[in-house]
């Protein structure tokens, strides 16, 4: 599975949690540049992103998490 | 930026979080944004009231601000376990106690991230405006009073500030909690020698005499509680006929340190009847005003507070 696969896929997520147009989402993207990335949305992004993914994502990891290029980075790592 | 009305010491506490958490940045401006002036007034005087309690130290506020932040992410982390596991992590009291209560040096920063929650938790903030507005009405002339489970103190800061004759008992596990809140009323211009404290684990004793009090406070205690009916039984004895009890509790509410789980707000007043109890006003709440309805099909946090008087 490539970084391209993917960055696509948790637009996908992103954009269908947050309830944003995918457009709007990029490597940039982090809980300061979408309004709608609060916490709360946060907890339903990690439940969204390990079935998307088949993936288990530890709570410990998923608070690290600060934007969106280190949630692709990291599921990179483990698809 | 914020509004003009906000307090200098809340203002401090802001300007840490903002700088820290871009999550909280947005919620807590969002709170302040809507908030009304009597809300404004409100977490001011918290704020104000726990650095005096603290000690009044230069670095009190982000102190303050990193509790907060450290609470709401455990919060955070319970709550992808408990989306997960359809269960709180925790189960044994024990455990609880030797992660938590036992931990004096975790425990002082818990009880001050917890306080912080009265004020940017606005499911917190309608627990104590229902304190204040529904059930300190109700206990004006009592005079023998105890709390179980104290917390950060601010409840009872305000129930001997706004209840004048009132003597009470402090019971907690933990002596962080017990030293907070007496430090808490001192800071409330209240002299701390109205209370007792007693340290105890109130599953194993409840050191008050039967029948003896006007007012229980036992607010968010019962979900720390793995013998959580024997001891809402147990407290019923030691009230008298017309004494009242305000009670608050969570369901679908994962915590650290929360171990008995309601799913709803009818397990909750079967909880209370079967232990004795009857409600006599009561008050539910959400996150984010979803409708009680929903929280309940859909497993979300609901919390619920209540005047009650034995049955």
């Amino acid at each position: 599975m490539n970084n391209g696969y993917v960055h696509q896929k948790s637009i996908e997520v992103f954009a269908r949690i947050l309830g944003v147009d995918p457009a709007t989402i990029s490597v940039d993207s982090s809980p300061a540049t979408i309004s709608e990335w609060d916490s709360l949305a946060h907890v339903q992004l990690i439940l969204e992103l390990e079935k998307a993914f088949d993936i288990q994502i530890s709570p410990d990891q998923a608070m690290e998490f600060e934007n969106f290029k280190m949630v692709t980075d990291w599921i990179s790592t483990q698809v | 930026m914020l509004a003009s009305d906000v307090g200098p010491n809340l203002e401090k506490v802001v300007e840490y979080i903002v700088a820290k958490s871009a999550f909280q940045k947005k919620a807590v401006f969002r709170l302040l944004e809507n908030g009304d002036p009597q809300y404004l007034e409100f977490a001011e005087l918290v704020v104000e009231r726990l650095n005096r309690a603290l000690g009044n130290h230069e670095g009190v506020h982000a102190y303050l601000a990193d509790c907060y932040l450290n609470y709401t992410k455990a919060i955070r982390i319970e709550e992808m376990y408990f989306a997960k596991e359809n269960k709180y992590r925790q189960s044994e009291f024990d455990k609880v106690y030797e992660e938590i209560y036992g931990n004096n040096n975790y425990m002082a920063e818990y009880v001050a991230g917890l306080g912080m929650t009265q004020i940017f938790w606005l499911n917190h903030y309608a627990i104590f405006r229902f304190f204040l507005d529904q059930f300190l009405p109700l206990i004006q002339g009592a005079r023998t009073g105890a709390e179980i489970g104290v917390g950060h103190g601010l409840f009872h800061s305000e129930l001997l500030r706004l209840t004048p004759g009132l003597r009470t008992t402090l019971l907690d596990i933990s002596p962080v909690s017990l030293d907070t809140t007496r430090k808490m009323i001192a800071a409330a211009g209240v002299d701390p020698e109205r209370t007792t404290s007693i340290l105890c684990d109130v599953q194993k004793e409840i050191p008050l005499e039967d029948g003896s009090l006007d007012v229980l406070l036992m607010g968010e205690l019962i979900e720390h509680i793995q013998e959580g009916r024997a001891v809402m039984t147990k407290l019923g004895d030691k009230m008298r006929p017309d004494g009242f009890c305000f009670f608050s509790t969570a369901a679908n509410a994962p915590a650290q340190d929360h171990i008995l789980l309601f799913r709803d707000t009818g397990e909750i007043r079967s909880f209370i009847a079967a232990c004795g109890w009857k409600i006599l006003k009561e008050q539910t709440g959400t996150i984010n005003n979803i409708s009680l309805e929903k929280a309940e099909r859909e497993g979300h946090n609901i919390n619920y507070v209540a005047v009650l008087t034995k049955a």
